[in-house]
């Protein structure tokens, strides 16, 4: 989507389209991650707050993934990678902290 | 119109200078927007799912299904977008990574929160890992299924008792 030279036909609709989808996507994927915090601090149990913060994770990723795309710099795209190996490895050590725990609630 | 025939019109509108059909990328760009639709929305179910579901166990089905797909179909844009080797592998490696890791970690999460005794729905029908353990002829220790244990003396005695019976 070029402001200042503007191009006609279906192929430009359909990027321009694609542009609207990253940016309904970035503000979607924001409201998400606001509803999994919120069930972090309101879960009533560990394991909630756990599942939840790697739901987050899993969304930070996303979100990464989206404005690497908006703002057309491939710097950040090894950062999905890396960001889904930390929700994995929390979850991991999450799961032993309750397991060790030996009560979930 | 067969695809042939699209890509046909797209190169004659790449040389004619009008468009009215769709170039490669445009293609391209058409599928990026339906796998980014389908991603954004199985990533906004999941969290819906996370928000309203009564208890844990049916939020941890939530959310590691569907952000798995919400974060799938989002990768699959990216590589359609942007198509060059570096995106598409890199994208790729994460799909893989991600269908690999999120059930473990959310299977893992299952079985510590059911070892730690957290209570299920109301309305939930069976739990047939509870079953397993009360039966004795099943004889699924947590050790056996792989949950650590904190007291020593307790692990050691379970072990015995395993060798025992063996």
């Amino acid at each position: 989507m070029n402001l200042f030279a503007p191009t006609l036909g279906a192929d430009s609709v359909i990027e321009d389209a694609l542009f609207l989808l990253i940016d309904a996507g970035i503000i979607l994927i924001s409201l998400a991650t606001v509803m999994c915090l919120y069930r972090i601090i309101k879960g009533p149990t560990l394991v909630d707050r756990g599942l939840a913060s790697d739901t987050v994770a899993v969304q930070i990723a996303g979100l990464i993934l989206l404005l690497s795309i908006r703002f057309e710099t491939l710097v950040t795209f090894d950062a999905v990678l890396i960001v889904s190996i930390l929700g994995f490895v929390s979850t991991l050590a999450f799961a032993q902290f309750i397991g060790r725990r030996g009560a979930a609630q | 119109m067969t695809l042939n025939t699209v890509l046909s019109l797209g190169a004659e509108a790449a040389a004619t200078g009008s468009s009215d059909a769709l170039s490669i990328s445009g293609i391209r760009d058409a599928l990026a927007v339906v796998a980014l639709a389908i991603g954004l929305f199985f990533m906004f179910v999941g969290v819906l799912g996370v928000l309203r579901l009564p208890d844990a166990y049916s939020r941890m089905h939530a959310a590691s299904k569907c952000t798995t797909l919400g974060l799938t179909g989002m990768l699959i844009a990216a590589g359609l977008h942007l198509w060059t080797l570096d995106v598409v592998a890199k994208s790729a490696t994460v799909i893989i990574f991600t269908f690999v890791a999120t059930p473990i970690g959310t299977h893992l999460l299952a079985k510590a929160a059911h070892h730690g005794k957290l209570p299920q729905w109301d309305k939930t029908l069976s739990d047939e890992l509870a079953d397993d353990k009360a039966d004795p002829d099943m004889a699924a220790t947590d050790d056996e299924i792989g949950i650590p244990c904190v007291d020593t003396e307790e692990r050691s005695s379970r072990a015995r008792r395993l060798r025992m019976s063996a």
